[in-house]
């Protein structure tokens, strides 16, 4: 097991990460990105799907809460790569949390700096084990720090930065 | 998991069992010179393919070519070497990681079962699908897509590659039990015996689903499973709950299905392509089965997809 602390890879906790955003948008409308399948479609997935506790799928525009699960699919990716989990947080103001990658925590906080809204996401309770470490600790900081990129994109008034294209591939916007 | 280009470690084989661990998914591709030989090892549950070009891969006691069109299933503890042949060739060595293979196994079939109770021991063996298998779609679709994440700057791209992984994973899982369960209806006391049987029927089987519009004799198919003909005939319909006759009809009338929804080629034309020789024994077995005239069953699938 990787240690927290003065490890061969130095003093890093492998086992969280934490990335902010600022977004020059409102706060209810950076949290309204995140809470119904259709706002995840905008910036985020190909497809999601929501169901609540007794396996009834969620509309469109309904929002989700805690206790949902959760069907994601990625654009330029077939429907054999899907991602599957709960919904933990929703708090309807600035707070979501959901279970992702390994069942790891991933909560998104909400809040003003500087006129600006902070959407900050935290990805906890990564395995630390030496030999996928590093694999989850790079491959999910890194695969959200674009997402979170077009998700300011997109409520700025951007361009969707994705790749929708299967035929492209190994690219950072997929 | 990432895209190793190093095979696995070679360790002594001799005849001690030394079965991996893989902490994390192993996979390995490259190209390789025609004359490549790889010493034997001992395996990981997995999968061994050739994205291009020829092998002769040796499992255990048994040799088996591999082209583009076919894979082997690797149990756990087995003893493998290959030679390549031809120029350019690119094998793939997919091993499952150890871990994550027992705790699925637990997971589909031991989910509300105390931790000290007995298990079945032949929930953890896959040596009833070690043979050669032929590509099926979903595994010629996953290897290009697991190989291309491996070595990938996509986003999530280990997530993903896991996806894929855990869905191959499940998959083998599945099949394994239903191969565990198949093989028990042969009523064989003797494992060995039983994992041998099973194993050529189901190249048989394979052999049929494979040619089934090609003209065969069930002596031919069989000689495919190594048995005498009346004890390959009373052995399939134990393991599997019909004749390779019937099994043979309900792959072309499948097939015929298919061929009448997504194309528009006349009745007579797919009757023959599917490998019937006369029309009207096609068409009174399409009916027996499906429950109308292949004429009405297209016409009908054609009127629910324009719904």
């Amino acid at each position: 097991m990787l240690k927290k602390k003065n490890n061969i890879y130095g003093k890093q906790d492998w086992s969280k990460f934490k990335l902010r955003v600022n977004i020059g948008a409102k706060a209810m409308d950076a949290y309204a990105r995140w809470i119904t399948s259709a706002a995840l479609e905008s910036w985020f997935l190909r497809k999601a799907i929501f169901k609540d506790p007794q396996g009834n799928v969620r509309g469109k525009h309904e929002p989700v809460k805690p206790g949902d699960t959760y069907e994601w699919y990625w654009h330029g990716y077939p429907d054999t790569i899907s991602e599957k989990g709960k919904v933990l947080h929703a708090n309807g103001e600035n707070k979501f949390g959901f279970t992702f990658s390994m069942g790891c925590p991933v909560t998104i906080s909400l809040y003003t700096e500087a006129g600006e809204t902070i959407v900050e996401l935290v990805e906890s309770d990564l395995p630390i084990d030496e030999s996928t470490a590093l694999k989850h600790f790079v491959g999910d900081s890194r695969g959200w720090i674009f997402y979170l990129v077009n998700l300011k994109s997109v409520l700025e008034g951007g361009l969707d930065l994705r790749n929708k294209k299967e035929e492209i591939t190994n690219v950072i916007t997929s | 998991m990432i895209v190793r280009h190093q095979l696995p470690e070679v360790k002594l084989t001799g005849v001690q069992d030394i079965t991996p661990a893989y902490a994390d998914h192993y996979l390995f591709t490259d190209s390789l010179p025609a004359s490549f030989r790889y010493p034997e090892h001992f395996t990981a549950l997995g999968i061994v393919a050739m994205l291009k070009g020829k092998g002769e891969f040796k499992i255990n006691d048994e040799t088996a070519a591999l082209d583009e069109n076919a894979f082997l299933i690797v149990n756990r503890g087995s003893r493998l070497s290959f030679a390549l042949q031809g120029s350019d060739n690119i094998p793939v060595l997919l091993y499952f990681n150890t871990i994550l293979c027992d705790l699925l196994i637990r997971a589909i079939f031991y989910r509300d079962v105390p931790a000290d109770a007995e298990r079945d021991i032949e929930t953890y063996d896959f040596s009833l699908l070690e043979h050669i298998h032929f590509q099926h779609a979903t595994l010629k679709n996953h290897l290009p897509w697991l190989i291309n994440l491996g070595s990938s700057c996509s986003s999530f791209h280990a997530l993903k590659a896991d996806m894929l992984l855990r869905n191959l994973l499940d998959n083998i899982i599945a099949e394994n039990y239903a191969a565990v369960t198949v093989s028990k209806n042969l009523d064989v006391v003797k494992q060995s015996t039983r994992k041998t049987l099973y194993k050529r029927l189901t190249v048989a089987k394979q052999w049929m689903e494979a040619n089934c519009a090609a003209a065969f004799t069930i002596d031919h198919v069989a000689d495919i499973a190594m048995l005498n003909t009346h004890h390959f005939l009373r052995l399939f319909k134990k393991a599997f709950r019909t004749t390779p006759h019937q099994y043979l009809i309900d792959l072309r009338i499948k097939r015929a299905s298919n061929l009448l929804i997504a194309t528009d080629s006349p009745v007579s034309e797919i009757c023959q392509d599917v490998g019937f020789e006369s029309l009207s024994s096609f068409s009174t077995l399409f009916k027996v089965r499906c429950g109308m005239s292949p004429t009405q069953f297209r016409e009908l699938n054609r009127a629910q997809v324009e719904k």
